[in-house]
């Protein structure tokens, strides 16, 4: 050691809580900011977790934190951790429902109060049953607690059949969809492993999603991810951007905005109207959407924690980067159109009703009179169509390959689209069927016996064409002639006399 | 394999129209019933004129048409299509095919000593029978056997087309045991066009007498009988030429029905054959015969003639085009709702000023004409023809039999040829025993009480 680096300032007055001891150690640690008076205890300290806090924070640019603070953060973690094990834990199951399985008491309880659960309730009394037996059916024991779940994440079998659970990117997700960042932590294990992981130590921040807090649910498994990380240096670049990100993330009420500073609406209906109104969000498939409240979620949080452009793949540095992105390209959408993306939101969906035996009648199909020309032979077509009704036009409706005519079944009708209207005006004579005979000569008929007699004759008529304008030929050349038979200059016809 | 009994399918379905099961299956019986309408009015023509009591050939043309339009809105009231198949026609002399006049005061008159060739035409839903008869107008209203027998060229015309007639009809029979006799000279082989052409030619060379293009011996199907405006391909049999179809060559015998008959196909039980021989006596130059065929008449020989206008059109539902004319229009509209695929007769139509329109749709190529065709050549030319159609009927109990749907058991005239049929094959196709061939012909009803009253008089079918 020489002098020089003893005159630079020490790396134990960094730290405002240094030590007592820190000014006069030999043996420091930049990322606590402490020092050691014996190398031994150096390497000690390199050993601990609260080092290895401070070195992940140091990487982040964020400040060291004192082992009295660490302290009490992991305390305060086991704590949550605890609270979030038995949130995760929670398993009810409604018979009334098909066995409907709900992983949180805030989805259970929606549940409950829906008109579709009291509707089956209903037909289940109707039937016997009652709710209570029901109740005690319920499963709301201890979901099989394997050693799988806990953080030795990789005996996660990858072989699971794929189930259709949204993942997201940076595992985000919002507890109440159930057991969804499990899943998606089951789903894409390498990646989510490693992020949950590392992920883990930063963790004591804040309070994050389930898909973090599995990783703290055994309390030795925080111990063993911690020596693992010895190897994952290299993992370490992505781990502090999550960290950085979960640390300046912003969580959006439900009722903000999610593309503008707008905020404290009425409620979800209201945020949703603003979203759609000025942003032009459009939330497909409404009718069969279940968690309106979960979906909203779920994309705030795509926004706000995890900066992502809802639309692309664009990650913003920030909050309002993302924001500003997403106005500035039109990007305020959900994407729709693939299976992936279909998937990634199916868990706010309940399809079932659109399934052929949970088919119910419904309303006339009477809007099709709008796709009509006013025309008065078209007045007898609406009023039959509008007798029609959709289930039942739905089985025999045939559709023109151009997707311009439509036949209905029980009438005979075809309906044109406006846009061929002129033609449907025009009065065309009905093509003649064939009869039997007629069918039988030209199906029996060669067509190229015929094509030779017929050119034949073509040819024939010219050439008679020919012979006439020949003739005229002559006979105007006769006619010239006898023009000029008389050359005498003074000619008098004799008839006339002298 | 499995591609043929696709194919063999596909044939059978197409076909179920065109086969002839038993003589109980209902395209036999329409078949039956369209052969007797036919050998009624043949058989009552034939007794007046042969009774001089019709000697105006519009008049027999007129009647022959009125009773075959009368009789077939008797039967099968629920059949739309039926009815004539082929106006009727009485070609004289040397006339072959088309003459039926459309008034009565330009007609020809018969007379004595005139060869009288009848064509007719009935058809039930599309099963048709046509039939023509060749006779002679005698002088006399006694009875035929009483007078001399016609001789010289005229009787060996006859002779040699009536005998053709029949031994076409036995060796096409012989199809319907060539499975149980197959040993026998006429039970191993094939009946295919050639050998009917071979067994024509030979009793045409043995009576000294040419084949006249227009001769066809051929398959018939449902609505396909062989007219002007329908080119069908692969037809079994074998024609000597066509009359209508003009060639646009040199030669005009060459590029006419050769390459639409099939002549090596074999006839097969339960099929409907037309046989149609026209002979003639040419003495003519050589020039006049077919230069591949000495046996056939040059096409050249024929000629339309100059004068008679043809009167009998067919439709020709290849070629649509919408006309000008108003009259054609309707003469158009009436021909393909009221008239079929058959030939017509310009005074069948009903519209208002149909010849006109017949005219102008003749023009235009949508109707083709029958033109009344005369064969030239020696100083008096004539000309014979004997034209019916067989029903190749099999028998599920023992061996079939030919039905003769018309034309049967009218007699020719009395003739007597010098010439005889010295070869034994056909010797044994025309004896009694017809080489084993049960020959059944079909009997038409009596039509007097028709004309008469009105009534119909529907007999049972009668078994010669």
């Amino acid at each position: 050691m020489s002098a020089a680096t003893l005159s630079s300032p020490s790396p134990a007055v960094i730290g405002s809580s240094a030590p007592a001891n820190g000014g006069s150690a030999l043996f420091t640690c930049n990322s606590c900011g402490v020092g050691f008076p014996t190398p031994d205890m150096q390497r000690r300290h390199m050993k601990t977790d609260w080092h290895r806090y401070n070195l992940k924070r140091r990487v982040a640019t964020l400040p060291p934190i004192s082992a009295e603070i660490f302290a009490e953060r992991v305390l305060q973690q086991m704590d949550a951790s605890r609270k979030n094990e038995e949130k995760l834990l929670f398993v009810q199951i409604c018979r009334v429902c098909g066995n409907k399985r709900f992983t949180s008491a805030g989805a259970y309880e929606n549940h409950l109060s829906s008109s579709r659960h009291k509707d089956n309730l209903k037909r289940a009394e109707q039937l016997g049953l009652r709710e209570d037996d029901d109740a005690e059916s319920n499963l709301s024991g201890v979901r099989d607690h394997s050693p799988d779940w806990s953080v030795a994440s990789s005996t996660f079998s990858l072989g699971e059949p794929v189930q259709p659970q949204p993942y997201h990117a940076f595992g985000f997700r919002d507890s109440r969809v159930g057991g969804g960042g499990k899943k998606s932590l089951r789903r894409h294990k390498t990646l989510s492993s490693a992020a949950t992981s590392s992920v883990a130590g930063d963790d004591l921040d804040s309070v994050i999603g389930d898909g973090v807090v599995l990783g703290l649910s055994d309390g030795s498994g925080s111990s063993s991810v911690a020596d693992d990380h010895d190897a994952e240096d290299e993992d370490e670049d992505i781990d502090s951007i999550i960290a950085r990100k979960l640390q300046n993330a912003v969580k959006l009420p439900i009722n903000a905005c999610i593309f503008c500073s707008a905020q404290n609406f009425g409620g979800i209906e209201a945020t949703v109207a603003h979203m759609q109104r000025d942003h032009g969000l459009f939330i497909p498939e409404r009718d069969y959407l279940v968690d309106l409240e979960g979906l909203l979620t779920y994309l705030s949080e795509k926004v706000s924690i995890g900066n992502a452009c809802l639309y692309c793949s664009f990650i913003g540095r920030s909050l309002n980067s993302v924001r500003d992105h997403m106005v500035a390209k039109q990007h305020c959408k959900i994407p729709y159109d693939t299976e992936d993306e279909r998937l990634e939101l199916s868990s706010f969906y309940d399809f079932s009703s659109s399934y052929p035996d949970d088919y119910e009648e419904e309303d006339d199909w009477d809007d099709v009179a709008s796709e009509e020309e006013g025309a008065e032979e078209d007045a007898e077509t609406v009023t039959d169509v509008s007798v029609v009704s959709r289930r039942r036009a739905e089985g025999n409706l045939v559709l023109d390959p151009t997707g311009l005519e439509l036949s209905l079944p029980l009438s005979r009708l075809r309906i044109g689209h406006r846009s061929l209207a002129r033609y449907y005006r025009q009065s065309l004579r009905p093509s003649t069927e064939l009869r039997e005979g007629q069918g039988t000569v030209i199906a029996a008929s060669s067509r190229q016996v015929l094509a030779t007699v017929s050119r034949d004759s073509v040819k024939e008529r010219f050439t008679k064409k020919d012979w006439r304008d020949q003739r005229d030929k002559q006979n105007r050349d006769i006619r010239r002639e006898q023009r000029y038979i008389n050359q005498q200059k003074h000619y008098r016809d004799p008839m006339l006399g002298g | 394999m499995s591609l043929q009994e696709i194919v063999v399918d596909g044939e059978e379905t197409v076909d179920t129209k065109n086969a002839l099961t038993s003589l109980d299956s209902p395209i036999s019986l329409k078949y039956v019933a369209a052969g007797r309408i036919a050998q009624s009015v043949l058989s009552y023509l034939v007794r007046e004129i042969a009774q001089r009591r019709m000697t105006n050939v519009y008049d027999i043309c007129h009647t022959g048409d009125s009773l075959i339009e009368q009789e077939t809105s008797k039967i099968y009231k629920n059949v739309d299509e039926k009815g004539i198949a082929g106006p009727t026609t009485v070609d004289i002399n040397n006339c072959v095919q088309g003459y039926s006049p459309v008034n009565r005061e330009t007609a020809y008159v018969l007379s004595n000593g005139d060869i009288v060739k009848i064509s007719l035409g009935v058809h039930v839903d599309g099963y048709t029978s046509l039939v023509s008869h060749t006779l002679i107008a005698l002088p006399t209203i006694a009875p035929i056997d009483q007078v001399a027998p016609t001789t010289g060229i005229l009787a060996d015309d006859i002779c040699a087309t009536h005998l053709a007639t029949e031994a076409v009809m036995s060796l096409l029979g012989t199809v319907l045991y060539r499975y149980e006799n197959p040993s026998g000279y006429y039970g191993n082989r094939p009946v295919n066009g050639e050998r009917i052409r071979d067994l024509v030619e030979s009793i045409a060379k043995t009576f000294q007498v040419k084949v006249v293009p227009g001769s066809a011996v051929r398959r018939v199907k449902r609505f396909l009988v062989g007219q002007d405006t329908v080119h069908e391909v692969d037809v079994k049999g074998y024609a000597w030429g066509s009359i209508s179809i003009e060639a646009m060559t040199d030669d005009p015998d060459e590029g006419d029905l050769k390459k639409m008959i099939d002549t090596e196909a074999a006839a097969e039980p339960g099929e409907a054959w037309l046989v149609d021989i026209i002979m003639c006596p040419f003495s003519g130059p050589e020039s006049g015969l077919n230069k591949k065929n000495p046996l056939q008449v040059s096409r050249r020989m024929l000629k339309p003639h100059g004068d008679l206008k043809p009167t009998i059109f067919t439709r020709d539902y290849n070629r649509n085009l919408s006309m000008k004319l108003k009259s054609a229009r309707g003469v158009l509209i009436e021909v393909d709702n009221r008239k079929s695929v058959y030939p017509f007769h310009m005074n069948n139509l009903s519209t208002p000023g149909a010849p006109l329109g017949v005219a102008a749709l003749a023009n235009a190529d949508i109707v083709a004409p029958t033109k009344v065709m005369m064969i030239q050549g020696s100083p008096s030319p004539i000309a014979t023809r004997v034209r019916t159609t067989v029903l190749l009927m099999p028998s599920a109990k023992h061996v079939g039999e030919v039905v003769r749907l018309s034309g049967g058991g009218i007699k020719p005239s009395w003739v007597h040829s010098e010439f005889e049929v010295t070869d034994e094959d056909i010797m044994e196709l025309l004896s009694e025993k017809r080489a084993g061939v049960r020959l059944r012909n079909i009997q038409g009803s009596d039509l007097d009480v028709v004309r008469e009253s009105g009534a119909a008089n529907v007999q049972e079918m009668e078994v010669e």
